[in-house]
């Protein structure tokens, strides 16, 4: 089989990672702080390996959770959200746009809107001034576009918002420096191209008091404080050491790579992919082809289904690519797709015969359609 | 030929607003018989391909697959193995 869907999960993962997780079950249990020095010390190495790789001043403002969604409701429902209306890109993920609308009256979210380019521009926010918090997906998981995070998140500061990243899909495929970008917090899933294991996300918070933990539990510190409403603390109960370690590695794979490669890597497989598609007959590309993008291309054909696409490709061509609404309706609805897309996506270790093989599947079914 | 089991499908996501089965059959489907399912609604069958795929859609049920295969797929509005059992009967009569 072919994995195609990397834009979920990546797969395979550096030898480093996969031997590192292997190994993790036979080694004697560690969690931080508390049965050990060793699980301490893996755990703030891993801290500074993200501070460092994603341009946060302190090691202390990166903080490990189980999950995106994990992270995505904390940050909802720690933020303190209340009467004025807060905004959101159409192009937010099921994590961000779930939590919002069921906490929130309807009437309380605005959503904006991307241009045709699929990037929202920073004129845009001015009518929705009034807001409190901006919730901006960094590049959507269905058409790859990135966003210029920068000069949104300076229009909603100058509009008196608090700014919030979800840099899932660009954390690994893309630059992405949160001091610079000016993200007063950001999230993002580790299982995707930062090439670590489920069970993992990272939470950056600028400063620790703009959003009050909404868990609370062991922390293996200050053990006699029962009140922890405004401790600061976000990593509360078992820590998954071994998700949080397979993190570190995947960076360090990153890293010792050269982070330029293997951004460069990924966007040059992309960009072979969206020219190759959009020469073939009865596909239409739903991923812009100019402009920054991640690694998510996705595209419909005419006379058939997504699903069946994604049917096809699995059980004729063993390739396994994402169908359907991936999370992101309101994205699917500004598209006009009532069905979906499919979508392909491509790692750093995809290779160039598997992405071959992708296209020559796809001219098969192109010329099949005709 | 038979119908070897029906049980429901664990990709759910692929088919949105579907309950899927997938279907294990004791003989390939044919060309025959996937001709044959036009009787029950829109087919679209794209038989150039490696391995030929059809797909069948009702407002009731969708059944997909690809000649050669040794199962298909059969989609309803609602979690009912027993319709979906029917369905299967049904595709495997046309075999």
């Amino acid at each position: 089989m072919i994995w195609l869907n990397n834009a979920a999960t990546t797969y395979p993962k550096p030898q480093a990672v996969r031997d590192f997780v292997k190994a993790s079950i036979d080694q004697m249990p560690v969690s931080d702080g508390r049965s050990s020095l060793q699980g301490k010390a893996e755990l703030e190495d891993a801290r500074c390996i993200a501070a460092s790789f994603f341009g946060a001043r302190k090691a202390g403002q990166i903080h490990f959770l189980s999950g995106a969604t994990e992270a995505a409701n904390l940050i909802i429902s720690g933020l303190g959200i209340g009467k004025p209306p807060v905004l959101a890109t159409s192009l937010e993920h099921n994590c961000i746009l779930r939590p919002l609308f069921s906490r929130l009256d309807e009437s309380q979210i605005g959503i904006v809107h991307p241009g045709s380019s699929g990037r929202v521009r920073p004129s845009e926010l001015s009518s929705f001034a009034g807001a409190k918090f901006f919730f901006l997906n960094h590049s959507s998981n269905v058409t790859g576009a990135v966003q210029d995070a920068k000069g949104l998140f300076a229009e909603a500061h100058r509009l008196g918002m608090a700014c919030i990243l979800d840099f899932s899909q660009t954390a690994g495929t893309f630059p992405v420096d949160l001091e610079d970008i000016g993200a007063d917090i950001a999230f993002c899933a580790c299982h995707k191209a930062l090439l670590g294991i489920p069970g993992c996300a990272l939470l950056y918070l600028r400063d620790s008091s703009l959003v009050k933990p909404s868990f609370f539990g062991g922390t293996g510190e200050h053990g006699d404080v029962l009140d922890m409403r405004n401790s600061g603390v976000f990593e509360v109960g078992t820590m998954n050491q071994t998700a949080v370690s397979a993190l570190a590695c995947g960076m360090r794979f990153i890293q010792e790579t050269g982070a330029e490669k293997v951004f460069d890597s990924v966007s040059s497989k992309v960009m072979h992919i969206k020219m190759e598609l959009s020469g073939l007959s009865r596909i239409r590309l739903a991923s812009p082809l100019e402009g920054p993008c991640s690694n998510a291309v996705s595209f419909v054909l005419d006379g058939i289904s997504p699903s069946d696409a994604a049917f096809i490709l699995r059980d004729s061509y063993q390739i396994i690519v994402r169908s359907g609404f991936m999370c992101a309706p309101l994205a699917m609805k500004d598209m006009g797709l009532v069905e979906g897309a499919v979508r392909v996506s491509p790692s750093y270790l995809t290779s160039d015969s598997e992405i071959q093989s992708f296209i020559d599947a796809m001219k098969d079914i192109s010329r099949s359609l005709e | 030929m038979k119908v070897v089991s029906v049980s429901s499908s664990p990709d759910l996501c692929s088919e949105a607003g579907w309950y899927g089965f997938d279907v294990c059959i004791s003989e390939p489907m044919t060309e025959a018989s996937v001709l044959a399912l036009k009787s029950l609604g829109h087919l679209v069958y794209l038989s150039s391909l490696k391995k030929p795929f059809f797909v069948l859609k009702s407002e009731s049920v969708f059944i997909k697959g690809t000649v050669g295969s040794l199962s298909f797929r059969i989609g309803l509005p609602s979690d009912d193995l027993a319709q979906a059992t029917h369905y299967a009967c049904i595709v495997a009569g046309y075999n």
